[in-house]
């Protein structure tokens, strides 16, 4: 007899057949005697191994009292486990956030590309030359020297991350406007920064001589002294979420 | 019984570890040296394996993470059974068991008492029953390990085939497969002895 016919009868014994199998199976019975009798004689089989007494035990099993060992201490009422796994998601919650962090920070600079003209219309209150005299260095060094040859991008041209970005020049320009009125009152920081002029080139409509503001000098070091803080501790969360995830899985 | 409590405390330790392990083993003993003596076949092999059976459970209950105690033990009872096979293989003996008597193919001190006719049920009914229950232990031992194990579960103990499949850390694919072979292997045996079969039974 073929193996699946050893698998049906099996199966028809154990109740495993659907509806469909199971009519098959009892017409393919009632016409070959061949697999009525392997049928009847397996349900022999199995009925027989059923009624099969348990066999009396010789002895007990029962471990000795040697056996024992010594108590553990008991478990703190609150789970160290748990306390693992929440410190090992709050650490993944934090290096995702720094991350981020890190990110916005790498992309903000970057975003802005901006020229004297469009920031002559960005900038209400502030003719052209006085925009051009305080651009803000902090981005006219790197940002403003590779779109020389450029044209001037209109306001419209902006892209909202443009737009965030106009919003934080425009800030800086007011810091700068601030630390300018107290240089004009007897501090010497703006006559001693020198005028980078070699490295702007004039633009077409507005011909730009940027000097720099005190708030390039102060603000850009700031923003770059950040990202290895927030990156440093961003590893120390990864590697501090790890090794918690280990002691957790391994309690 | 609250067997979850139970392997807490044993999970602790001590004394008091120890006395609710015992209480497991008592409940469970019985089925276990069972499943081992069915798998064996012979008395000594099958208490030798029980008892450590119960050992490296009790020696491993830390690494218990909760589900049945029952698929646990027998889970490390065929194992323990699996070792000895595959040891008596490599290194074949002749038991003394047997010359004792204990042996299946020799015993029949368990035919006995239990065997003896129901009111309702003539001798002869029941002798020709006995002779084949004698047979199927005899061709229960000449199967091989794995569906000898995946008979005894099934069709002996009674474990769903989830559980076997738990016990023996397979699919429910593999042991459909195995208790089939094994069914058909034992049925083939009855049938090539005929004069055991009663009349209903023979073409």
């Amino acid at each position: 007899m073929s193996e699946a016919n050893d698998e049906l009868i099996s199966a028809y014994m154990d109740g495993r057949l659907n509806v469909s199998e199971r009519a098959a199976f009892e017409s393919r019975e009632q016409h070959e005697a061949g697999l009525r009798q392997q049928m009847q004689v397996t349900r022999l089989v199995a009925h027989t191994a059923s009624q099969l007494p348990p066999l009396p035990l010789p002895r007990s099993f029962v471990l000795p009292a040697a056996m024992a060992v010594p108590e553990k201490p008991a478990r703190p009422s609150w789970d160290l486990r748990a306390l693992f796994r929440l410190g090992s998601a709050f650490a993944a919650a934090l290096f995702v956030l720094l991350v981020g962090l890190d990110l916005r920070q790498l992309a903000s600079p970057a975003a802005v590309v901006l020229t004297p003209n469009a920031l002559a219309t960005f900038v209400p209150n502030a003719s052209s030359a006085q925009s051009a005299t305080e651009l803000p260095l902090s981005l006219s060094t790197r940002a403003i020297q590779p779109q020389n040859t450029l044209p001037a991008l209109s306001a419209d041209a902006f892209t909202p991350r443009a737009a965030i970005a106009n919003t934080m020049v425009a800030n800086e320009i007011a810091a700068a406007r601030a630390v300018s009125a107290e240089a004009e009152t007897g501090a010497q920081l703006l006559t001693a920064t020198p005028a980078p002029a070699q490295t702007v080139a004039p633009v077409a409509a507005a011909p730009l001589t940027p000097v720099p503001t005190l708030s390039s000098v102060v603000t850009m070091p700031q923003a770059n002294a950040t990202w290895p803080l927030t990156r440093m501790l961003a590893g120390i969360s990864l590697i501090i979420g790890a090794v918690l995830a280990v002691l957790g899985w391994r309690r | 019984m609250d067997e979850a409590a139970l392997i807490a405390d044993a999970q602790r330790g001590g004394q008091r570890g120890l006395d609710a392990f015992n209480t497991l083993v008592l409940a469970h003993q019985s089925q276990v040296y069972n499943v081992a003596y069915r798998i064996l076949g012979t008395e000594a092999a099958a208490a030798d394996a029980t008892q450590e059976a119960f050992i490296s459970a009790f020696k491993s209950i830390d690494n218990f993470r909760g589900g049945s105690f029952k698929s646990y033990i027998l889970r490390i009872v065929t194992n323990t059974c699996f070792d000895v096979l595959r040891y008596n293989k490599r290194r074949p003996t002749t038991s003394l068991d047997g010359l004792a008597g204990n042996d299946v193919a020799e015993d029949d001190a368990t035919s006995g008492e239990e065997f003896l006719p129901s009111q309702d049920e003539n001798p002869a009914d029941a002798a020709e029953r006995g002779d084949i229950r004698r047979h199927i232990e005899l061709a229960l031992l000449r199967l091989p390990p794995d569906q000898r194990a995946t008979f005894v579960l099934s069709d002996v103990q009674g474990l769903s085939y989830d559980e076997i499949a738990e016990v023996m850390q397979t699919n429910l694919g593999t042991v459909k497969s195995r208790l089939s072979r094994a069914r058909a292997r034992l049925r083939d045996y009855l049938l090539s002895q005929q004069e055991l079969l009663p009349e209903e039974y023979r073409l």
